[in-house]
């Protein structure tokens, strides 16, 4: 694990010069706040963990998905002219098949930005050739431009002015890619609000994280540093500012949940799920870390409720009425959520006032749809 | 013939002056302080509301944008809303003019929405006026057939919707892009093909 992360706190000037210098493109300060950007790097890699079907299950549901938001008005069509829109009469079946098509269609809206180990470049010598040297001023690049083969696997090679022929930098080939096979929406050159660190801040404090994250997609490979760093950045001042319900039902909430949790600094998003009363959601977070970390005291217990949990659906409002069920699971979650507060939390009297607050809300809804079911005579 | 010779000498001075001071503007569209001076001379008076010769700072814009007065003219519709374009015929031409700006002074009875108000100034941290020349529907900047403004100012709102997007004041819908899991989870892969 990297050791670079520090939680946000606020350094004064001294520490912050001295700093500028270890870390290259971003070391963000304002008033209250200022991150250090990570990559991840060291032994472990987070692609098997990220890639688990068990962690990828725990993430989407984290999400929340919210079809508004999800299908929310977007410009990006391309297109001048939009198209009309069609109105219907449909079948119940039909209906349903729609519902799944779209279904279908926020899954693959909702797909999170893979989150893997930062690229080692190893240059790679095909040939060295003295006969060339002094043939030409200039490197020449050679790139395969054959169909079907995908932007990490090309040969880019260059010839360099003293004969050698090898593999070339990583920037090198982004570019030469960019070239031949564009990604909509790339620049050759970095766009500002990534390499001026005021600009990127100033988009920070606006609370544009959807757009910076969005653009961070494009223009960069998700195992490079600057993409990983600009992230980073982005999920810390998230995290400091409590902003979670802006990324969420955005595709970016997975590897936000991821990244906290691989620092283990989820108590605040843990904190968050308390105050707004989802608590089934915190037990799932709780799952999360034993399956990153497996450091939970009661983790069995919660990845056991996982199953349980998938089969409810998915609480974008405050619950209305409960069914006994829906009582027995809650309770566990409280439970759970105890033993994980009072075992592995580092937030703990804060989180402690948050669960019986939780608390004292379910009492009064249990007894709400009690006292409904034993007015309408079927309790 | 004093008298004559008198008008002469005068009309001789008007013709170099002219002269000269076409010399001076031909090439440049921001009179300088010297031609202004001249100007004034000959006594022909300047019309300060067709002047744009004065640089605008940008501070002054943004603050104009945000005050009353910009309020009472525009309301909340964009500056181009209520402007429209003198042709003749039923159908305008495709091309709006080039310039509503020659010689420093506002050349036409109808300039288009930028250059009748100076306070409007086209920047890329003027984010309220830029706004409002890109669609809500499609986010693309909006045609000068649609809004009005001259060739001239329709470069520089372009240039600066486009700085504007690259250093961020301005978001925009970003363009989707499916990533292939494959490619990243490196132990799922069996077949890796390494070239
Ligand atoms: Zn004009």
């Amino acid at each position: 694990m990297s050791l670079l992360f520090r939680k946000p706190t606020i350094f004064n000037a001294k520490n912050v010069l001295l700093r500028q210098n270890d870390v290259q493109i971003l070391l963000l300060t304002s008033k209250n706040f200022s991150a250090v950007p990570t990559i991840y790097d060291g032994e472990s890699d987070p692609a098997p963990k990220f890639f688990s079907s068990n962690v990828q299950v725990l993430l989407k549901r984290l999400t929340r998905p919210d079809f508004n938001k999800v299908f929310r008005k977007r410009t990006n069509s391309g297109f001048p002219v939009l198209k009309t829109p069609q109105y219907k009469f449909l079948t119940t079946e039909q209906l349903e098949a729609e519902v799944a098509k779209s279904r279908a269609r926020a899954d693959q809206l909702l797909q999170m930005p893979p989150v893997v180990k930062v690229q080692t470049h190893i240059k790679e010598v095909l040939s060295r050739d003295p006969a060339l040297i002094g043939f030409d001023t200039a490197k020449y690049m050679f790139t395969d431009i054959t169909l079907g083969v995908d932007n990490q696997h090309r040969i880019i090679m260059e010839r360099d002015t003293d004969g050698v022929l090898q593999s070339c930098d990583p920037d090198v080939r982004k570019r030469l890619n960019q070239i031949y096979f564009p990604i909509k929406g790339r620049k050759i050159k970095e766009p500002v609000m990534f390499t001026d660190p005021e600009r990127f801040n100033s988009l920070l404090d606006r609370e544009q994280y959807e757009f910076v994250l969005d653009r961070a997609c494009i223009q960069y490979e998700p195992d490079e540093p600057s993409y990983q760093k600009i992230t980073s950045v982005a999920y810390q001042h998230v995290d400091s500012r409590k902003n979670y319900g802006l990324l969420r039902s955005t595709r970016h909430f997975g590897p936000l949940t991821f990244y906290l949790t691989w620092h283990l600094s989820m108590e605040g998003l843990l904190l968050e799920l308390l105050q707004n009363n989802v608590i089934r959601e915190a037990v799932l977070l709780v799952a999360l870390r034993q399956e990153v970390h497996g450091d939970v005291a009661n983790g069995s217990a919660a990845q056991g409720l996982v199953a349980e949990i998938m089969n409810t659906p998915i609480q974008l409002s405050k619950p209305e009425s409960l069914t006994e069920e829906d009582i027995q699971l809650d309770t566990k979650c409280i439970d759970c959520i105890e033993q994980y507060i009072s075992a592995n939390s580092s937030m703990k009297s804060q989180q402690e006032l948050a669960l019986q607050g939780f608390r004292e809300f379910y009492q009064q809804l249990i007894d709400l749809s009690r006292g409904v079911r034993k007015a309408h005579g079927n309790a | 013939m004093a008298f004559s010779l008198n008008l002469r000498s005068i009309i001789l001075n008007r013709i170099i002056r002219s002269d000269v001071r076409f010399g001076f503007r031909a090439f440049s569209d921001a009179a300088d302080g010297a031609a202004e001076g001249e100007e004034q001379d000959n006594g022909a008076a300047v019309d300060p509301t067709k002047d744009r010769t004065k640089v605008i700072p940008l501070e002054t814009s943004m603050k104009y944008m945000q005050s009353k007065a910009y309020n009472q003219t525009y309301g909340e519709s964009p500056v181009w809303f209520l402007y429209r374009r003198n042709h003749k015929g039923g159908f305008a031409p495709r091309k709006t003019r080039k310039s509503c700006v020659r010689n420093g002074m506002i050349s036409t009875g109808n300039p288009c929405p930028i250059c009748r108000d100076e306070y409007l100034v086209l920047h890329h941290q003027n984010t309220n006026l830029l706004e409002q020349f890109i669609s809500e529907h499609t986010g693309q900047v909006l045609d000068a057939f649609k809004t009005g403004l001259c060739q001239k100012k329709h470069k520089e709102l372009l240039v600066a919707i486009e700085r504007a997007w690259d250093q961020g004041y301005l978001t925009y819908d970003v363009p989707f892009r499916e990533y292939d899991y494959s490619l990243y989870n490196k132990n799922n892969e069996t077949t890796k093909n390494k070239v």
